[in-house]
């Protein structure tokens, strides 16, 4: 058999063939590592996307949504990137499984590091509040991307299921105009069956949600109010309703 | 060329010394060929093919060889995948095991103590062979490597890129597979 390495060492001399330099396999390891870091980043972007989303889901009006706890939760769950985050474990793991000493480890201990090193990240990089400048640039450069500005208001301001939102103008007695800015609509609100408890709160430039009833094409009949203030990042908040707790929503 | 020099030192030498490669090549050669025979169904002609490939491969790899690693478990890493390839390439899957299968094998698998005790030895023998052929190729591939290439753990999570746990749970199914297909085989020996 000792013509094996002979033709080998042939073919060799004869082709030319030459070892791949070592800086080739030095390179090849540091664009491995590097995109590792990067898959790392983008989980940990993922991650902070999430926390963002649900910090800022309008929790604190889920009752006058209607929506109990597991339901809120699936209306405003930000699946594009927890699509993102998912595909980002996949990735790093087969590119962990590659690595020169990777394979050695098993995925029961790997995949849960990958998945606690982006959640700490993710949690930094939420600190430093890049979070909503990203979503505002995913809205605008990538089409069908809401940003969560875009969803709170889907979310809160629908006419024909009962919900609208905006600043209070002009009150007088128990009827008032809400202007909603976003669409530039100016509804009058009947707001005679809200409690007195709340009524005394309605004030020029009070943002609020009410819940109620569309009788007209901007007339509305308010069954309850929820009290509103602007935070950081412009999102509006619920605020402790000083009028007591709200009522159920009529169910349809 | 010393011929004292390890695997490992020739290895790192072979980058820039086509002989010291040579040397590699004629101390791997002989129980490569019967790796990649045992691993396939393949002729002794194709078996050769396979394996020029391969000391090709390593060649053209052999800067990335790290002293970490024994040369043997790289260098049987390399011949397993690009017999693999050869398959995929081929379209053909694995056959069987055609297993220099001797007393020694056969000793270290009894060896194993509640394996194959309750086996007829001579049954075993004779049958031993087309029982291995019969496994799912995972298990038989754990098998030859540990009992027939005398592969420790360590070296076979090596070859095959796999955790040494994973590697202990691939045996330990392998030596239960081949227990039972033992088992089987002897009772429809029996009945017919």
């Amino acid at each position: 058999m000792t013509d094996i390495s002979d033709k080998v060492l042939g073919k060799i001399a004869e082709e030319n063939i030459a070892p791949r330099p070592r800086w080739h396999f030095i390179a090849q390891n540091v664009i491995l590592w590097s995109s590792g870091m990067i898959f790392l980043v983008i989980g940990a972007l993922a991650v902070s996307m999430m926390i963002f989303v649900f910090q800022n889901g309008a929790w604190e009006i889920r009752h006058a949504l209607g929506y109990g706890w597991f339901g809120h939760a699936m209306k405003i769950f930000p699946l594009l990137w927890f699509v993102t985050f998912v595909l980002f474990i996949l990735i790093a793991r087969w590119a962990v499984s590659h690595t020169k000493k990777g394979y050695k480890y098993p995925l029961r201990f790997v995949v849960p590091i990958i998945i606690f090193a982006s959640i700490l990240l993710g949690f930094s990089i939420h600190l430093f509040g890049v979070s909503k400048p990203v979503d505002d640039g995913f809205g605008r450069r990538l089409p069908g991307y809401a940003t969560l500005d875009a969803r709170r208001d889907h979310l809160i301001n629908r006419p024909t299921v009962g919900r609208i939102a905006g600043v209070v103008k002009s009150p007088e007695g128990t009827q008032f105009t809400l202007f909603d800015q976003k669409r530039d609509i100016t509804w009058t609100v009947d707001a005679d069956d809200v409690p007195d408890a709340s009524q005394v709160h309605i004030v020029e430039g009070q943002f609020v949600l009410v819940v109620g009833d569309k009788i007209g094409e901007q007339e509305f009949h308010a069954d309850d109010i929820h009290f509103m203030e602007e935070v950081k990042d412009g999102f509006l908040r619920g605020k402790k309703n000083p009028g007591g707790p709200l009522k159920e929503p009529k169910k349809p | 060329m010393s011929a004292e020099a390890s695997d490992e030192q020739l290895a790192i030498r072979a980058g820039s010394d086509p002989q010291a490669f040579g040397v590699l090549m004629m101390r791997y050669q002989d129980k490569l060929m019967r790796y990649i025979i045992r691993k396939s169904s393949v002729p002794p002609e194709i078996a050769e093919d396979v394996l020029q490939e391969s000391f090709i491969k390593a060649y053209q790899n052999i800067n990335s060889f790290d002293a970490d690693l024994s040369f043997s478990s790289w260098m049987y890493r390399i011949v397993h995948n690009t017999t693999i390839s050869h398959w995929r390439k081929e379209n053909i899957r694995p056959e069987g095991n055609q297993a220099t299968v001797d007393d020694a094998f056969l000793a270290k698998i009894v060896d194993e103590g509640d394996l194959v005790a309750d086996i007829d030895q001579d049954f075993l023998r004779q049958n031993i062979d087309r029982i291995l052929r019969e496994l799912p190729e995972k298990y038989r591939e754990v098998l030859v490597l540990k009992y027939i290439d005398d592969k420790n753990y360590t070296e076979i999570s090596d070859i095959l890129k796999k955790p040494m746990g994973t590697v202990a749970t691939l045996l330990h199914r392998a030596k239960a597979q081949f227990k039972k297909q033992c088992e089987k085989s002897q009772d429809v020996e029996i009945f017919n």
